[in-house]
């Protein structure tokens, strides 16, 4: 008897407490995010880097304390989580520091505030392809404050003592060049370059322009793109395979591993990486190193990488607040600042990367300074389907393609056929 | 059949114990000596520098002390709101204990990353984004279902011949839960408390779709942070912080798992 008027009571505080979730549930209350703090979210991992946003951060709150920034720091998967819950809620910070092939899903839907009128001022610092990079459909979704490069970096020394004279920064690089320089430089000990071949496909589509590829042709803002394979997109794989294959000078161990150890330990002579990582060698070793040419193929120098971008929120509540942050973010000294701190990459204007010059006197970061005008648009940046067919297709194919483990020709039709199947 | 066994716990303690070894010699190898295509299986110099780099990170014991008292609070109330319901689930009979059981391993069909969508858009609403409080009642529904199996094994267990002489003595049906099953059941809940904690500790969708915000942040978040964009990050720090973040579980499972097993035995009853 008793035992049924417990489970009796225990029924009906239970039916109480689902009721009680349910009103509350229903319950409006305030938004979280109505007050006046600009909330900016960046996804700087290097402690460097986290350094400098917060000192610019508190310059900034010191000058403006009416509208104060909070710098909320997420990780790069955390990061775009939060600004899909957040554009979906309402909750997105107002300033975001993210990449412009990322972010473009978001200007797609409307969710970043078109900053074409308040940085026109800008737009004649700003490389013209890079420009085209950070807008869609006549609307500026991000303004460019960092921009990595693919970059050949030789350990002088090991050059020096293999006999072999490293090219002068005046000198041009084609691709056959680095190859027979590769060779060169090969011994029994160590391959003559090593780049990062694990997740490669964007390094080769970057580096593309360089030998005419197109990669993509028809309407490539939508989902009507032609995927291009003809010689020229394939150059650039097929170089990279011909070097571990025919001419030995590379090892498909940097499939599964990265190079980075072996040539900041002295060993590997040539190093293909990207341009971010001239702090790395400055701190992290004793090597005297220096950059090789820009790789100038059939199409020129030019290579077309994304870019770090700041937004603005469409949603935020205080867009003009957020855009005189993002001109602060962007006037020259602070830009310097971040792009020294990030390693070494390109800011996105003339006046930065001319300040980057002026605190870094370095022969080889004035080099890296005078790359800003050898850009252009990503071909594929706008192509609905390329990240999917990157990530699936793309890198998985070039990773067996490097281990020999299939054919050009068999790389060629697995890209084709995930290309089809992604339509 | 022992030769058997020793190879079986060889390769068991092989498989489980290499990636724990690997942890922990890459917390204290250089950052150079991290990646490199020359295999170092334990530097031959242990570097402390990424534990100090790791502890010195910005928000990291910030972070640390929001897991460790949410991961508590959580289990806490997970372990408290398991057991009545577990009694209640093994005792009832009829439709109540149908539907209960039937709804909670349903619910356990979905996975969790599909609710989140819906469930961020009411916090919102109603106010919880954001907030511990909020995340506590998350951390609790997530852990609930499986917990309340977990338990409901071990009232079942519980002789009901016991039960029975507590209500012949005259105790009411809380009575009889305060002072027989819970005691029997204890057991029980150190195992529910320990699985709600370290799934509270370990948990990362919530912490970072629910808590924005750097002072808010737990430790997986922030652990995630010490990898960068394509493939870069700070590998050793990050192994140091991990090796870090696993003391205070594996501290919690040794001193509960003593008192797990004596009550174990203590709480062996005839029937």
């Amino acid at each position: 008897m008793k035992q049924s008027r417990f489970n009796a009571k225990a029924k009906l505080l239970s039916a109480v407490a689902i009721g009680a979730v349910s009103i509350a549930t229903l319950m409006p209350m305030q938004s979280a995010s109505a007050n006046s703090e600009i909330r900016f979210m960046s996804w700087a991992w290097q402690d460097t880097h986290i350094a400098v946003l917060k000192s610019q951060v508190a310059a900034w709150n010191k000058a403006n304390p009416s509208s104060p920034v909070k710098l909320e720091l997420v990780d790069e998967a955390g990061l775009y989580t939060q600004l899909s819950t957040g554009f979906l809620a309402g909750t997105a910070p107002d300033v975001i520091d993210t990449e412009s092939a990322a972010a473009l899903q978001y200007a797609k839907s409307g969710y970043l505030y078109n900053l074409a009128k308040d940085m026109r001022y800008l737009q004649k610092e700003i490389n013209p392809g890079i420009w085209t990079t950070v807008n869609y459909k006549a609307r500026m979704f991000g303004v460019p404050w960092m921009i990595e490069q693919y970059m050949v970096v030789a350990n002088v020394d090991l050059f020096k003592k293999l006999g072999v004279p490293v090219p002068k920064y005046t000198d041009s690089l084609t691709w056959d060049e680095l190859r027979a320089l590769a060779k060169k430089v090969t011994t029994a000990d160590s391959p003559g370059i090593g780049a990062g071949l694990g997740s490669a496909a964007k390094l080769t589509m970057v580096m593309g322009p360089t030998v005419g590829a197109k990669y993509y042709t028809g309407i490539t803002t939508g989902r009507k793109a032609n995927l291009v394979q003809k010689a020229p997109e394939l150059e650039v794989v097929r170089n990279f395979a011909e070097m571990i294959q025919v001419d030995k000078s590379m090892a498909s161990k940097y499939v599964s591993s990265s190079p980075q150890t072996d040539f900041l330990t002295g060993k590997l002579p040539l190093w293909f990486t990207k341009n971010s990582l001239a702090n790395t060698i400055d701190l992290q070793s004793n090597i005297n190193y220096q950059y090789l040419p820009m790789i100038s193929g059939s199409g020129g120098a030019k290579q077309a990488p994304t870019a770090g971008i700041y937004s603005v929120s469409a949603q935020s509540k205080q867009i003009k607040n957020s855009v005189k942050f993002v001109k602060f973010l962007m006037e020259a000294q602070n830009l310097a600042e971040a792009n020294i701190a990030v390693g070494g990459s390109i800011p996105g204007t003339t006046s930065g990367q001319a300040a980057v010059k002026a605190i870094k006197k370095d022969a080889n970061w004035q080099f890296l300074m005078n790359q800003g005008a050898n850009l252009t648009t990503a071909p594929f940046l706008f192509v609905e389907q390329w990240e999917a067919l990157k990530g699936s297709f793309q890198n998985p194919q070039a990773r067996l393609l490097y281990s020999g483990k299939i054919t050009l020709a068999e790389y060629k039709k697995a890209i084709q056929d995930g290309w089809n199947g992604l339509r | 059949m022992k030769t058997l066994r020793v190879i079986g716990t060889i390769f068991f303690t092989i498989f489980f114990g290499l990636p724990l070894f690997w942890l922990v010699a890459t917390s204290l190898k250089q950052e150079i000596q991290i990646g490199g295509s020359d295999l170092i299986w334990f530097p031959a110099k242990p570097d402390w520098a990424n534990y100090s780099e790791a502890v010195g990170r910005s928000g990291i014991l910030v972070a640390a002390w929001n897991s460790l008292w949410l991961s508590t609070v959580s289990a806490f109330v997970t372990t408290v709101v398991t057991a009545p319901a577990a009694y209640l689930v093994a005792q009832s009979r009829g439709w109540f204990s149908k539907a209960t059981t039937g709804w909670v391993l349903s619910s356990q069909v979905f996975p969790s990353l599909l609710t989140v969508f819906p469930l961020f858009l009411i916090y919102v609403k109603i106010g919880l984004f954001n907030s511990f409080i909020g995340a506590i009642i998350l951390y609790v529904i997530f852990n609930l279902p499986f917990c309340l199996w977990l338990q409901r094994g071990f009232v079942k267990n519980v002789p009901s011949e016991i039960l029975e002489a507590g209500r012949i003595d005259g105790a009411s049906g809380l009575k009889v839960l305060r002072y027989v099953v819970f005691p029997l059941i204890l057991p029980g809940s150190i195992v529910v408390f320990i699985y709600a904690f370290i799934n509270t500790w370990n948990n990362f969708l919530v912490a970072t779709v629910f808590l924005q915000g750097g002072e808010k942040q737990t430790l997986t978040t922030q652990l995630a942070r010490f990898i960068g964009t394509e493939g870069l990050g700070l590998f050793g720090p990050f192994a140091a912080a991990t090796v870090l973040s696993v003391i205070p579980t594996l501290l919690l499972f040794i001193v509960l798992q003593r008192k797990f097993t004596a009550n174990l035995v203590s709480g062996a009853v005839k029937s």
